[in-house]
């Protein structure tokens, strides 16, 4: 319960920093709105079908995530705060799920800003079809981003080349998790068996189980110093 | 048929070619590391020695 | 080198070349009614080794990851660099041959629908992200903790990327050709000899990389000390 108390006080810390510049919040948002655009140009405005949609999408987030985590610990580096950080009388994980849990909040809030202005930039209304199962979706997928991502995070936060590294570890570790989402949402868009929703929301939890745990028992070694 | 069979024979050759070309660059590329840690070892005894 | 492994070298190289040729003259023809296929299929028999040392590669570097995390000695930080190393270079050989193979056998040089390309291409990517990690972290510790951690990320990964990529296309590609009948016993002993030399080559080139990394390794530390 301790542990909860102190994953929450960081959750908060992480909020009231970046709602003094907000920096983030407008870079990543405006970050999915340029790559959609960008899309819609290099898809020479042609009407795209719904895998393109959704996978368009899904490339956005995954990139607009990237964004945001690769701030996540830097930020604290920068300033030198991490290792106040790691002298709170707090376990390590506690400093890795709060970070995590302050990472996907993050990434949902932009997805859920632009999610009403998608079907506008797509004229495609099927893909709001089910709002809250979609959430759902959104829930699980960031999840899977934000668990591998705050891991490599810490990682590469102490490097020269912090922001060059982070992806090129991170997507191909995330793989399954873009699969399985853009399964899922194309499945909530038209729901037809052949994007078997199941076998995929199965994998997705348990993605976001086996690498919550390995995080959990590995990122003391990522931080210790 | 016997365009076929050239066809096949390089398919076959290119890839019996570039699997054992690998592995003996690989070889030579350590080779080549083996031979440079030596000199280095080489004269750092060298040093060593006109220190003592 | 050992006296023992110079024998073990030499032995090897005599049963590679007998691998190269017994798979190229000695197994017969599978059935397949077109000649292109029939003949590529001779790929296989490097194809499937590299993959094999290329996961045992990979294994070894799963292995030393935890026993490192849980140690902390280095000779386990050694052993997994090395063995990432060698593991590309095998695995980059599986990449290259499946291609040329499937070219021959499919008509086409890529399929995304093909998992087990599709989750080589992934591993490859992963552990090549292994060793760029590994180069560019300066700080010796920290750099060895870093690696540990991700070599057993990436290993946990992957057959979760093959379950994924095997599921992502609703249709099922079509079985290569070597399932179509399996093996005679003579296509049995040119895979298995190449299989056998191939794991040898892995041992016998992870003992000497060891031992000259351990080397160079050595000579970086006198030459920190003489500075001081």
């Amino acid at each position: 319960m301790r542990s909860f108390y102190q994953i929450i006080a960081l959750l908060i810390k992480d909020f009231t920093a970046e709602l003094r510049t907000k920096e983030l919040f407008t870079s990543m948002i405006v970050f999915v709105l340029l790559t959609l655009v960008t899309f819609n140009f290099a898809f020479s405005g042609s009407r795209l079908s719904l895998e393109v949609t959704v996978g368009a999408i899904w490339v956005a987030f995954l990139f607009a995530a990237n964004l945001g985590l690769s701030r996540s610990f830097v930020r604290e580096v920068d300033k030198n705060c991490l290792e106040g950080l790691l002298l709170c009388p707090a376990e390590r994980y506690v400093i890795y799920f709060g970070k995590a849990a302050g990472n996907l909040i993050f990434i949902l809030t932009v997805e859920l800003l632009t999610l009403p202005i998608l079907p506008l930039f797509f004229s495609n209304n099927s893909l709001l079809k089910d709002p809250i199962k979609l959430f759902g979706v959104f829930i699980l997928g960031s999840a899977g981003i934000s668990f591998i991502g705050t891991l490599f995070s810490a990682m590469t936060a102490n490097l020269k080349a912090r922001e060059l590294l982070l992806p090129l570890l991170a997507f191909p570790v995330l793989t399954p998790v873009l699969i399985a989402s853009v399964k899922l949402t194309l499945y909530l868009a038209n729901p037809s068996p052949i994007y078997e929703p199941g076998r995929w929301l199965q994998l997705l939890i348990v993605y976001d189980i086996i690498f919550s745990v390995l995080a959990y028992i590995t990122f003391e070694f990522v931080v210790e110093e | 048929m016997e365009k076929e069979l050239t066809t096949a024979l390089t398919y076959v050759a290119v890839a019996y070619g570039i699997t054992w070309a690998i592995i003996f660059i690989y070889l030579v590329f350590i080779g080549r590391k083996a031979r440079k840690v030596e000199k280095e070892v080489k004269s750092l005894k060298e040093i060593l020695e006109n220190k003592s | 080198m050992s006296k023992r492994d110079e024998v073990i070298s030499w032995i090897t190289l005599g049963l590679a070349l007998l691998a190269v040729y017994l798979s190229l003259i000695y197994t017969p023809f599978i059935n397949e009614p077109k000649l292109i296929p029939r003949v590529a299929q001779k790929i296989f028999y490097f194809h499937v080794p590299g993959a094999w040392v290329g996961f045992l590669a990979f294994f070894v570097v799963f292995v030393c990851s935890i026993a490192f995390l849980k140690t902390s000695d280095r000779r386990y930080d050694s052993i997994a660099q090395v063995s990432a190393e060698i593991g590309i270079i095998f695995s980059t050989i599986t990449l290259v041959t499946g291609p040329i193979w499937g070219k021959a056998a499919w008509g086409a040089w890529w399929d995304w629908g093909e998992p087990r390309l599709v989750t080589f291409l992934v591993l490859w990517l992963l552990y090549i992200g292994y060793l760029i990690l590994n180069r560019s972290v300066a700080e010796d510790f920290r750099r060895a903790r870093y690696a540990a951690v991700f070599g057993i990320v990436a290993f946990v990964d992957v057959p979760i990327v093959f379950l994924s990529v095997r599921w992502y296309r609703t249709v099922h590609p079509s079985q290569p050709i070597l399932e179509r009948g399996g093996l005679s016993p003579e296509m049995k002993l040119a895979f298995f000899l190449s299989l056998f030399v191939f794991t040898v080559l892995f041992y016998l080139i992870l003992k000497t990389r060891l031992s000259l990394f351990n080397m160079e390794d050595e000579v970086k530390e006198i030459k920190e000390k003489m500075e001081e």
